[in-house]
């Protein structure tokens, strides 16, 4: 059996116009377009035109689809080349080797000081985290998801990229790349401080709250 | 504390969380990681969060999409189909 036998039979439903397919393609991967769409663009009536022509893109692009990659990493790197494009139109934006090339470099991703530089216990923590509250009841982990989600927006658009794929879509490293066009290192890179970014803001915004009288 | 966190700083550690989550550690680097999780609460309480976020995101909700969109993405596909068939 081909490795992407259950895709091709996709593609070749949708080629016979079978909305069924469509519907069933739209509903597994609809969320995931918006968050990678929003990545690049910011806003969500402009995201959502973008995954309208990424599907679009998509369709008419069918017959290329060779079942090299899986169906979703094909369609995930048709939306965020279409959502790239989308933002180029609207400023200048900087090549994506650029920006990986800029924000994958490895160095320290916890601010310094929350570590003492000196001595016996140099390098350990002076400022120690705080827990989490437990997230056990379902009222504090919608509470902490909504907070993840604001993290994740503010990250940059490439590290929400990696971040996305990997930790909310399950995709592998391997996948990532693939889509993204970036080395494995670069991948790890990213992904490990989009993860210490979101980290961090959790940490900042349940320490906020609180402090509130 | 014991001595043997000394090996290991909570500064180096911080950077090896995804990779130890990732089971992407040397069986060394684990094992003085592991060690050094043994005697460092707050490490400990690094990793958690760390494994919460992770978790967090994999659970993020899959909004369903409006009925207004659902209906714009059926009608692209009958067009397309139209028009290519």
């Amino acid at each position: 059996m081909e490795p992407y036998a259950a895709d091709l039979a996709t593609i070749r439903a949708l080629q016979r116009g079978e909305h069924t397919a469509f519907t069933a393609l739209v509903r597994l991967h609809q969320a995931a377009f918006q968050r990678l769409a929003h990545a690049w663009v910011r806003d969500s009536p402009s995201a959502t035109e973008v995954v309208q022509q990424a599907w679009l893109t998509a369709l008419e692009s069918l017959d290329t689809f060779e079942g090299r990659s899986s169906l979703r990493t094909w369609l995930y790197g048709i939306v965020i080349n279409v959502a790239r494009s989308h933002a180029r139109a609207r400023r200048r934006l900087v090549p994506l080797a650029e920006l990986v090339a800029e924000e994958a470099i490895v160095g320290p991703t916890v601010a310094p000081e929350r570590f003492l530089t000196e001595g016996e216990w140099v390098g350990h923590w002076a400022v120690s985290p705080t827990p989490f509250p437990a997230p056990d009841a379902e009222i504090e982990r919608e509470h902490l998801r909504l907070l993840l989600e604001e993290a994740i927006a503010s990250l940059s658009p490439v590290q929400q990229q990696v971040l996305v794929l990997c930790d909310v879509e399950g995709l592998t490293g391997e996948e990532a790349c693939n889509i993204l066009g970036i080395s494995g290192t670069h991948q790890r890179v990213l992904l490990h401080r989009a993860r210490t970014k979101a980290r961090a803001w959790l940490e900042q915004h349940l320490s906020q709250a609180d402090e509130l009288p | 504390m014991s001595a043997a966190p000394l090996d290991l700083p909570c500064r180096e550690v911080v950077e090896l969380v995804s990779e130890y989550l990732g089971h992407a550690l040397t069986l060394e680097q684990r094992t003085q990681f592991d060690a050094h999780l043994e005697t460092c609460p707050p490490c400990t309480t690094y990793l958690e969060q760390m494994k919460t976020v992770l978790s967090l995101a994999s659970s993020l909700g899959k909004p369903a999409s409006s009925e207004e969109v659902t209906q714009e993405l059926k009608d692209l596909f009958e067009r397309w189909h139209h028009e290519h068939s």
